[in-house]
């Protein structure tokens, strides 16, 4: 098959647009919509009840929804791994991917964000959570791991709904340039007028660059954050500091399983197996295999520290693994997330989906049972005797999860029906351009340049074929000594900013003072309310517990540092535009796909005289005039 | 390509992030200011009560003692409401067929208590000793207000938390000796800023600790 330039629009299009297995995708939407149906009356009579419609009876006080958001958010880390940790690795063939494994991960925080909040009790108090003047006077508790959580989940919601969007921008151009009547309205809004401009690729690409380093902690922080949930008190099973690792090791193994469950439909019904192929699924099984060694680590830790600390408690909880009510759980988890994945080691296995698909499914399966155990059978086992009791799932359990499956999966159905499920600029980028065929002879001047200038044309849109010609082109320019001249290109073109002369981004700047200011912001936050305005005593720690200021520090700084950069690109490429002469000129919208184009001033520098070399040295297609 | 923008769209799209920011700062300053608001809180709300009680009459003009009607304010939890039988004390005297005591003299004769409305109604996860802040020197008025000028009995203060907050944070400005706790005129003396520690110490109240979470929430 070629890959070219040309084809990966028409090519992406075919996916989502066009009427590709429309009958398993509206199937597919039938079941999940009647999911959403049972979750939202199962939410509906939470409210009107109370959260005793569950299971949750003491000791046990987190049942399924602490669980299923645990996993949940687990399942996001996965796309942010693919999207961001890849990228800094200079993984290519993680552009196929990327797309869809962030979409996987911002649906995923939001089904994990709904649990907590419905786990509440009340619900419509959720902003109690946060920081702010409230008339009780009162302020978070800064040294629980809870809080944490918090603005551990904000961030990451937000990065990686910035990470998302940017990704997307060169998309929704092309989208916009290729679509007709209200469609293209809504794409152009949301494309902010992106137009491809050299200039604005060189901020978009460090912008890009930043926010995927600046998510790179965020896959390791947010579970381990998460984790102290469980680290920081003292039941039996919790108390440990193997869970920060262990859970992230866990978080990445469901997130890739999860990705196999969307992928391997998503390419046999949507046509995407000519993006992704064999060579992804090898490299993602590759990953599975390893995380899934790393969990069995974890298991095997759990038991050496258990056996090895002697504690009563502690080893009545193991006993109960492999000897007691709670051991098919524990064997079936076992099972699932380290027996079943060492089928990976078989090339074999590694390249076919439907094995990648059911193994994704068994670790989906197995990881939520262990998030179970840990939240439910630790409880099940307190220090005292009357703390002990056992947990029963209530019809409400299971139909919120199953409810909050549907959501997700409805959300992915949707996503991959309205947006590219592939990310169109960077798989433009590792393509070559068509030359232009036969049928489109090289018009090297549509009028004559003497011509657009003798009518006091102020700029000329140069049309070129290729990367190779415009960034030749650029260079003749530069050294003939005209000045302002941009370009714009459907895909960054490396080399054209060093032939503009472009200076170097900065947005770097706008990312290190949001990082600084956001540090200092949540050091100070927490000094101010939690020694000054409202000291509590806890459980005799000090009142400035600078190691436990740490999570939030952490978080804020990588939240502000995230919108400072989205800001100062938006500051340093002058976006939102959507009215630009040059989206008037014809063809224009062929920047966005598949033709380069330089924009030069008419009369150029005096006495240089390019334009009446007629262009031909500079082998562009087409000459045309900007109006305005 | 036409243009899908006219120009005016340019500075619509620049506007909009800031727009947006400035309303929603608007709406979180409207909230905040609303939780803040009379409306929100009570303050100043005068509920409808079976018999419409005149305090001002009863400790003014009357110059009844705060302790005839609430008598255990100083050994109590809760204040108190008086019994019907406490009314009839004088008003099985005078008064006696006055249609508005009608519902008093029917409580008397029933033993069924007067469905008086709450003023003062703290939230039930708080746990209130009105004793202990009648007897360290949390005179009436600084909860109540004039109570000895109000036609109808009326919340004077928010009772949000950061009202009690306040004063637990600080008492001593706020501190009376015993014999004015029940002075309804009392303002601070010039030299409270002496009298308020010596206060603290002399009824022994530890500062540290006032706040605690456990002190008011059990």
């Amino acid at each position: 098959m070629t890959r070219d330039v040309p084809s990966i629009d028409a090519g992406v299009e075919t996916t989502f647009g066009a009427s590709v297995a429309r009958l398993p995708w509206w199937l597919a939407v039938g079941a999940s919509a009647s999911l959403v149906l049972l979750l939202t009356a199962a939410i509906t009579w939470l409210f009107l009840v109370g959260v005793g419609i569950w299971g949750i009876r003491m000791p046990v006080g987190w049942g399924f929804a602490i669980a299923n958001f645990v996993w949940w958010i687990g399942i996001g880390h996965a796309g942010t791994l693919i999207s961001a940790i890849l990228l800094l690795l200079r993984q290519g063939w993680r552009r196929e991917i990327n797309r869809f494994a962030e979409a996987m991960t911002l649906f995923a925080i939001a089904c994990a964000g709904l649990f907590p909040i419905l786990h509440l009790g009340r619900p419509d108090r959720f902003y109690w959570l946060l920081p702010y003047p409230n008339t009780m006077g009162v302020w978070p508790q800064w040294r629980s791991s809870l809080v944490w959580d918090v603005f551990a989940i904000l961030t990451y919601a937000t990065v990686s709904v910035v990470f998302f969007y940017l990704g997307l921008l060169p998309d929704l151009a092309t989208l916009r340039d290729r679509a007709r009547g209200v469609r293209q309205k809504l794409f152009g809004i949301l494309a902010l007028g992106w137009r491809g401009s050299a200039r604005h690729w060189r901020e978009y690409r460090t912008a890009y660059w930043l926010l995927a380093g600046l998510a790179t902690p965020l896959v390791v922080s947010v579970h381990s954050i998460v984790a102290t949930d469980f680290a920081i008190g003292v039941q039996p099973g919790w108390h440990s500091t193997l869970q920060p690792p262990f859970f992230v090791a866990g978080a990445i193994l469901s997130g890739l399983a999860m990705v196999f469950v969307l992928g391997v439909p998503m390419r046999r019904f949507m046509g995407l197996d000519r993006f992704v192929t064999a060579r992804h699924f090898d490299a993602l099984a590759r990953l599975t295999l390893v995380t899934a060694w790393i969990v069995g680590y974890g298991y095997a830790c759990e038991f050496l520290f258990g056996w090895y600390g002697g504690e009563e408690v502690e080893l009545a909880v193991l006993g109960d693994r492999l000897h007691g009510g709670r051991a098919p759980a524990f064997y079936a988890q076992v099972t699932c997330n380290v027996l079943l994945p060492q089928l990976l080691w078989w090339p074999r296995c590694r390249r076919s989906p439907l094995a990648l698909f059911g193994i994704g499914c068994a670790v989906l399966v197995g990881m939520w049972i262990e998030r179970f155990m840990i939240v439910v059978q630790s409880l099940e086992h307190g220090h005292l005797a009357s703390a002990s009791g056992a947990f029963q799932a209530t019809f409400w359990d299971w139909a919120t999860l199953a409810g909050s499956l549907g959501l997700f999966f409805l959300a992915m159905l949707l996503f991959v029906r309205l947006l590219p499920p592939v990310s169109i600029h960077e798989v433009k980028e590792q393509v070559a351009d068509r030359p232009p065929d036969d049928s489109e002879p090289p018009r090297p001047v549509a009028r004559s340049v003497e011509e657009l200038r003798g009518r006091g044309a102020g700029r000329l849109l140069l049309e070129f074929a290729g990367r190779d010609e415009i960034v030749a082109a650029a260079k003749t320019l530069r050294a003939a000594g005209v000045a302002e001249v941009d370009a714009f290109t459907p895909t960054p073109v490396e080399g054209l900013g060093e032939a503009l002369g472009l200076s170097p981004s900065r947005v770097a700047r706008w990312t290190l003072a949001g990082g600084v200011l956001g540090l200092i912001g949540a050091l100070g936050m927490q000094y101010w309310t939690g020694v000054v305005d409202y000291p509590i005593h806890v459980g005799g720690k000090a009142l400035a517990s600078w190691s436990a200021f740490v999570p939030i520090a952490f978080e804020l700084t990588v939240l502000g540092a995230a919108l400072a950069t989205l800001v100062g690109l938006m500051v340093r490429t002058g976006l939102p535009r959507p009215h630009h002469p040059l989206f008037a000129v014809d063809g224009f919208e062929r920047a966005s796909q598949d033709r380069y184009f330089l924009c030069v001033p008419a009369r150029g520098a005096p006495g240089v005289g390019w334009a009446h070399q007629g262009l031909v040295p500079l082998r562009a297609l087409q000459v045309r005039e900007v109006p305005g | 390509m036409p243009q899908l923008f006219g120009p005016v769209w340019n500075s619509v799209a620049r506007a909009s992030v800031p727009t947006l920011f400035v309303a929603l700062g608007g709406a979180l300053w409207l909230w905040q200011e609303g939780v803040r608001s009379d409306w929100y809180s009570g303050r100043d709300l005068t509920p409808a009560q079976p018999v419409p009680f005149s305090h001002e009459h009863h400790v003014s003009e009357v110059g009844l003692d705060c302790r005839l009607c609430h008598r255990r304010v100083l050994e109590d939890a809760n204040a108190g409401i008086p019994a019907a039988d406490v009314c009839l004390i004088c008003h099985g005297e005078i008064w006696q067929d006055a249609a508005m005591l009608a519902p008093v003299r029917a409580s008397g004769r029933t033993r069924v208590p007067l469905r008086w409305s709450r003023v003062y109604d703290l939230p039930d996860y708080v746990y209130f000793h009105h004793a202990v802040h009648v007897r360290n020197g949390v005179g009436c008025s600084t909860c109540h207000g004039r109570v000895d000028r109000m036609l109808l009995t009326r919340q004077v203060q928010a009772l949000q938390m950061r009202w009690c907050i306040e004063c637990h944070r600080d008492p001593a400005p706020h501190l009376r000796a015993a014999d004015e706790i029940f002075v309804m005129d009392w303002a601070p003396p010039a030299d409270q800023a002496e009298r308020g520690p010596e206060l603290l110490q002399r009824y022994g109240i530890r500062r540290d600790g006032l706040t605690d979470c456990g002190v008011c929430h059990r």
